[in-house]
C-alpha cells in the first residue's frame, strides 16, 4: 500500500466516501469492519486480531464501542476506478447518543447492520432515525446470515419498512465469512454521495471524537468539510477560541499515518499536544486562527450528565488515589464530572456525573481495574431542579441534600423512551411502562411480530432497573433507547434510611409519593438480607423526615465458632479466620455496623434473589 | 535435620469406615471405594516406615505423653495390625507411665474380646461416637449404630476396667428438636461419663448433607438453634461435675483429654497416617490424604508430607490466640488487653471469678469474633 493512487491531504473529494454502520451491540459491527480491514489490505492476515479497531480491554470484553474511531480504506470500484472509503466507527450504547450524533454528521452515508436472527433494537432503530434526519444514504443490510436461526426474509420486510426500500433490496452478509462483504463495499461506492465542500474557504473540520493517549496527548479526530488542514498550521475552536498549533495531522488507515494535511471531505487525526479531551471536544468546529471562518459546522453543546452516584473508597486512605485516578480518567472522558463530596456513612468520596448507567458502570469498572481501587458506588440517581417556598431555586444532585421541607415545586428530568417488543410481550411492556409512572406517546407496529411503543417517562424510573425489569419481563426480547425530553413537575419525597436510629445518608433516596412506603418495605427487606448479622441487635428503619414508614431487624448474632479442630489440623482453622479477615476488608462501618458494599447498590434492583444468604 | 521436641504425642489416621455418614468430610475410605482386602495391612506397613521415617526427623523424644487413634473408625482394626502398631511404638518410643492412649470407636464396634485386646495393648481411653440418642437425628446423620448399644458399649468398658471413656455427640443436626437433644444430653448424663465431647454440626461442601441442603430436601442447619442447644449442654453438664475445659470438651477434673490439650496448648505431635497433621517446633505439615498415595510416596520417597507450612508471625500470632481462647485454663490477661477485657465483661462474654477470667457460654459462642478482636 504504498504507492497509493489516492495520497492523504489532496484526495478528489468524488473519489472519497464517508459511511458508518449502525448497529446493535453483538450484531456484528466490530466483525463487519475486521473483514472490511482484510478485505481492502490495509490489514494483513497475520497480523489480524479480532475486534481490531476496539481498543480499551473493556470494548473487547463485553463486544461494545465506547468511543469512535475511523479508519481510511482504500477500494478500486467496479468502475476501475481508485476510492478511499472512510469508515467511521460509531458507539453503540443509548448513554452516548450525542456522540453517536456528531458521528453521523461526518458521514453522508450509513450501513444499517441488523442481526438476521434477531431483527432490529430499539437503539438501532433511535440511531436510524438520527441518521434519516441528518439525510444520510442507509444503505440496509441483514448480517449472520450463516447462523442456523437466521430469519433473513423475515427481517428484510422490516428493514425495508423502515427505510422505505424494496425488501430484495436489502443486502445480505455474513461478516463472520466474509459472505457479501466485497458487494456491500461496492455498494457504498455507488450508493453514498461524495462529499461536496468549499476547498477555497476557511478551513473548518467537525471533531466526531477525541481520545486521550498518555504518549501523545489528545488525539483529535475530524472530518474537513471546507478547506484544507496542514501540519504547522495554527488553529482555533470555535466553541471557546481557544487556539491550538497542529503538530501533528494524519490518517488512521488502520496504524496512524503522518500526512500534510487533511483536505475537503477528508477524514482524519489531528494532535496539538493538549492534554485533556476538554479542550478539544467532540461537536466543536475547528478552523483556521488567522483566517477563522464565519459560522461553526453544526451547534456545539456540552454532553449532559443524566446520572449520579457517590463514588467511595472502602479503604478511606485511598481516597487521594481515586481522585488522581478521576483527573486520569478525564483526561480521555469528557462526559465525565465529578466533585469532592463527604458522606457521613461513607466519609470522603466523589458525586459523579454520568451519561447513564453503562457509562457509570464503564468508569467504575475502569477505575477498580485500571486504578486498582475497591469503591462502594451509591445507588444512581438522576438530578432534580427544586423551587422553594421563597421562590429560589436550587439542583440536587445527592438525595441526601434533599431539604426536608419548604419545597414549593419539584422537577424530574423525563426521557423519551423508545421500546421495541415482540408482540406477545406488549402487555408485561406496558404494564412496567405504567408502574414506572410511563405516558404512552404512540404504537408502530414495525411488522406483524414486533411493536414499536413510545412513551415519556421519568429517568429515574429509567435508572431504577428498568433496563434489567423490561429484559426480564420480555425474556429478553425487548429493547429500550432513550433520550432526554426535558422535564416534569412531579409530587416526589425522600426516603431515609435509619439503621440503629441513626439515617444513614448513603441510603436516602427520592421516591414518587405513591410509592415510598412500598419502596420503604422492600429496602428494608433487603437489607435486612444483605447485611450480615452483628453481635448486637440492629434496627432497620425507613421514613419520610420523621414518620416511620417500614421498619425491620436483624437479630445479634449468638453463634460464630466453628468448634472442630480435625485431629490437629490447625491450619484449617487458621485460614477460616484469615477469610473472615479478608472478608471484613469489603466491609464499611457504618456507625458500629459492618455494611457490605453490595448493600449500597441494593436499591437498583427490584426482585433480586436474596435466598442464597 | 533433627528437630528437638518437648511434650510430644502422637496421633495415628486409620483412614477406613464401613460406610460414609451423610455428614462426614474425613479423610476416610470405605471398602467399596478402596476395592482392596489388604488395605489395612499395607496401611499399616507405611505406617511403621514413617514412624522409622519420623525418628531419623525428630530428636528422640524423651518420653512419650499421649497416643491418639482418631479416624475414621480405629476400632475396625484387627487385634494383629493393633499389636503391629504397638510393637513398632513401643520399640521406638519411651511411653511416659501416665500416657494416655485412646481410641475413638464406633459403639457397634465394641466387644468383650476387642476391648480385652486393647487393654492388653495399653489403650486405657475410649472416645465413644455416641452423636445422638434419637433415631431419626441418627438417621439424617447416616449413623448405623442403634442408640442401645451405647450403652452396652459403656457396660462392656465398665465391666472390663476400662472407666475412662469420652461420649461424643453432635448437636444441631437439622430435625433435631430441643427436647431430643436434651434427651440426648440426659441419656448420656445417664451412662456417667467421665468426659463429653460436643460439636455442632458443620455441612461441609461435597458430604452427602450439603447436597441434600442445597436440593432443599433438609433445612440448612441453623446458628442460633445450635446455639440454644450449647447453652442448654453446658448448663446440664457443669450441673453434672462436667465443667468445660475447652469449648467443645467437657470432663471431671482429672480427666481431661490430654492428647487434644497438646494441640490446643500449641505443642509438639507427629501425625502418622494418611492426610495426618503434623506439628513441631513451629512447623506444621500434612501427609498426602489418599491411602494409596500415602503408601506409594512413603515407599519411594521415605516420607508422605503433601505441604510444609512456615508461619508467619502474623499467623503464629492469630494460631496462639485462636488456640488459647479454647481453653478455660488459659490465662486471658496475659492475652487480652486489659480494655478488651473491661468490654468483654461489659458484654458479657467474660466472667470473673477469684481474679481470673473466663469465657461464658455466650462468649464461648462467639469465640470467631473474639478471636478477630485480637488479631
Amino acid at each position: 500500500m504504498n504507492t497509493s493512487p489516492n495520497p492523504a491531504g489532496s484526495t478528489n473529494p468524488e473519489l472519497i466516501r464517508n459511511f458508518c454502520v449502525i448497529a446493535h451491540i453483538d450484531h456484528g459491527k466490530s466483525t463487519l469492519a475486521d473483514r472490511m480491514l482484510q478485505l481492502t489490505g490495509v490489514v494483513d492476515a497475520r497480523s489480524m486480531r479480532a475486534q481490531y479497531l476496539d481498543r480499551m480491554d473493556i470494548e473487547r470484553e463485553r463486544g461494545i464501542t465506547i468511543k469512535s474511531q475511523a479508519v481510511r480504506l482504500p477500494w478500486r470500484g467496479i468502475d476501475e476506478r481508485d476510492y478511499v472509503l472512510n469508515l467511521i466507527d460509531t458507539p453503540g450504547h443509548v448513554d452516548f447518543t450525542y456522540e453517536v450524533s456528531r458521528s453521523l454528521e461526518a458521514c453522508e452515508g450509513a450501513v444499517l447492520l441488523v442481526d438476521a436472527a434477531q431483527g432490529i433494537e430499539a437503539q438501532t432503530l433511535a440511531n436510524l432515525y438520527l441518521a434519516m434526519e441528518k439525510n444520510l444514504v442507509i444503505i440496509p443490510v441483514l448480517n449472520k446470515i450463516d447462523l442456523p436461526a437466521a430469519q433473513p426474509e423475515k427481517y428484510a420486510q422490516e428493514l425495508a419498512k423502515l427505510v422505505g426500500c424494496d425488501p430484495n433490496d436489502v443486502l445480505r452478509v455474513s461478516a463472520k465469512t466474509g459472505e457479501g462483504v466485497k458487494e456491500l463495499i461496492d455498494l457504498i461506492v455507488v450508493e453514498v454521495p461524495p462529499p461536496t465542500g468549499d476547498a477555497n474557504a476557511p478551513a473548518r473540520a467537525l471533531i466526531f471524537d477525541s481520545v486521550y493517549d498518555s504518549y501523545r496527548g489528545v488525539v483529535t479526530y475530524v472530518r474537513v468539510f471546507d478547506g484544507k488542514l496542514s501540519s504547522r498550521q495554527k488553529i482555533k475552536m470555535m466553541s471557546s477560541g481557544a487556539s491550538h498549533e497542529l503538530l501533528e495531522i494524519g490518517v488512521i488507515s488502520p496504524e496512524p499515518k503522518v500526512t500534510k494535511g487533511l483536505g475537503v471531505g477528508e477524514v482524519g487525526y489531528l494532535i496539538t499536544g493538549v492534554k485533556d479531551v476538554r479542550q478539544s471536544r467532540v461537536g466543536d468546529t475547528v478552523t483556521d486562527y488567522l483566517k477563522p471562518a464565519s459560522g461553526a459546522l453544526t451547534r456545539f453543546r456540552d454532553p449532559r450528565p443524566m446520572v449520579f452516584a457517590g463514588l467511595y473508597p472502602i479503604d478511606g486512605s485511598e481516597y487521594p488515589l481515586l481522585r488522581d485516578a478521576l483527573d486520569k480518567l478525564q483526561l480521555n472522558d469528557a462526559a465525565l464530572i465529578y466533585e469532592p463530596e463527604t458522606s457521613a456513612a461513607l466519609g470522603f468520596g466523589f458525586r459523579c456525573g454520568f451519561l447513564g448507567l453503562l457509562h457509570l458502570e464503564i468508569v467504575r469498572e475502569r477505575l477498580e481495574r485500571e486504578f486498582n481501587l475497591t469503591l462502594i458506588s451509591t445507588a444512581p440517581n438522576v438530578e432534580y431542579r427544586l423551587i422553594m417556598e421563597d421562590g429560589s431555586e436550587r439542583e440536587v444532585t445527592n438525595p441526601s441534600e434533599f431539604p426536608a421541607g419548604k419545597v414549593g415545586e419539584i422537577f424530574e428530568p423525563i426521557v423519551k423512551a423508545t421500546i421495541i417488543t415482540p408482540s406477545e410481550y406488549i402487555g408485561s411492556v406496558m404494564e412496567l411502562a405504567q408502574e414506572r409512572r410511563g405516558q404512552m406517546l404512540n404504537m408502530d407496529y414495525l411488522s406483524e411480530e414486533r411493536v414499536e411503543i413510545r412513551y415519556t417517562i421519568p429517568l429515574a424510573e429509567i435508572v431504577f432497573d428498568f433496563f434489567d425489569q423490561l429484559k426480564s419481563r420480555s425474556r429478553g426480547y425487548a429493547s429500550l433507547d432513550y433520550e432526554p425530553a426535558g422535564e416534569q413537575s412531579a409530587d416526589l419525597v425522600k426516603v431515609d434510611i435509619l439503621l440503629q436510629a441513626e439515617a444513614v445518608d448513603a441510603f436516602s433516596a427520592i421516591v414518587h409519593k405513591d410509592k415510598a412506603y412500598p419502596y420503604g418495605v422492600e429496602m428494608t427487606k433487603r437489607l435486612k438480607d444483605l447485611i450480615p448479622r452483628q453481635q448486637f441487635e440492629v434496627p432497620i428503619q425507613a421514613a419520610i423526615g420523621s414518620r416511620i414508614i417500614a421498619r425491620e431487624s436483624i437479630r445479634a448474632m449468638r453463634k460464630d465458632v466453628l468448634a472442630k479442630c480435625y485431629g490437629g489440623d490447625i491450619s484449617r482453622k487458621r485460614k477460616l479466620l484469615e477469610k473472615q479477615k479478608e472478608g471484613k476488608k469489603r466491609m464499611k462501618m457504618v456507625g458500629r455496623v459492618e455494611v457490605p458494599q453490595e448493600a449500597f447498590v441494593a436499591a437498583l434492583k427490584t426482585n433480586n434473589d436474596t435466598s442464597s444468604k | 535435620m533433627t528437630l528437638p521436641v518437648s511434650n510430644f504425642g502422637i496421633y495415628v489416621h486409620v483412614p477406613f469406615c464401613t460406610v460414609r455418614c451423610g455428614y462426614c468430610d474425613f479423610n476416610t475410605y470405605t471398602p467399596d471405594e478402596l476395592q482392596r482386602a489388604d488395605a489395612a495391612e499395607t496401611w499399616a506397613e507405611s505406617l511403621v516406615k514413617e514412624i522409622t521415617y519420623s525418628l531419623e526427623q525428630i530428636e528422640k523424644p524423651q518420653i512419650l505423653k499421649s497416643i491418639f487413634f482418631g479416624g475414621g473408625t480405629p476400632s475396625l482394626l484387627s487385634p494383629e495390625i493393633l499389636k503391629k502398631i504397638f510393637t513398632k511404638v513401643s520399640l521406638e518410643f519411651n511411653l511416659a507411665k501416665d500416657i494416655e492412649i485412646t481410641l475413638e470407636a464406633n459403639p457397634d464396634t465394641i466387644t468383650k474380646e476387642i476391648v480385652k485386646t486393647w487393654i492388653d495393648l495399653g489403650i486405657n481411653r475410649i472416645s465413644i461416637g455416641m452423636q445422638s440418642s434419637d433415631s431419626a437425628v441418627l438417621k439424617t446423620l447416616d449413623r448405623t449404630h442403634n442408640p442401645e448399644n451405647v450403652k452396652k458399649a459403656v457396660n462392656i468398658l465398665q465391666a472390663a476396667g476400662l472407666s475412662n471413656f469420652s461420649l461424643d455427640l453432635i448437636y444441631g443436626t437439622p430435625g433435631e428438636s430441643l427436647t431430643s437433644w436434651e434427651q440426648t444430653v440426659t441419656t448420656a448424663i445417664e451412662l456417667e461419663p467421665p468426659h463429653i465431647s460436643a460439636y455442632a454440626l458443620t455441612i461441609e461442601p461435597g458430604t452427602a448433607l450439603y447436597r441434600k441442603t442445597k436440593l432443599q430436601q433438609i433445612p440448612p442447619v441453623s446458628a442460633d438453634d445450635q446455639a440454644d442447644k450449647y447453652l442448654l449442654l453446658d448448663k446440664i453438664l457443669s450441673e453434672h461435675n462436667l465443667p468445660w475445659y475447652e469449648i467443645s470438651n467437657w470432663a471431671q477434673p482429672g480427666f481431661e483429654c490430654q492428647h487434644n490439650l497438646n494441640y490446643w496448648n500449641n505443642q509438639n505431635w507427629w501425625g502418622y497416617g494418611p492426610g495426618a497433621h503434623s506439628h513441631i517446633a513451629g512447623v506444621r505439615w500434612w501427609n498426602v490424604k489418599h491411602p494409596f498415595s500415602y503408601s506409594k510416596k512413603l515407599t519411594e520417597e521415605k516420607n508422605a508430607i503433601e505441604e510444609k507450612e512456615i508461619l508467619s508471625t502474623a499467623q503464629i500470632n492469630l494460631e496462639r490466640v485462636m488456640l488459647a481462647l479454647r481453653l478455660k485454663s488459659s490465662d486471658l490477661k496475659e492475652i487480652v488487653p486489659n480494655a478488651t477485657l473491661i468490654n468483654w465483661l461489659r458484654e458479657g462474654y467474660l466472667k470473673e471469678d477469684l481474679n481470673n477470667f473466663e469465657l461464658t457460654p455466650k462468649g464461648r459462642l462467639l469465640l470467631d469474633t473474639l478471636v478477630n478482636q485480637l488479631t
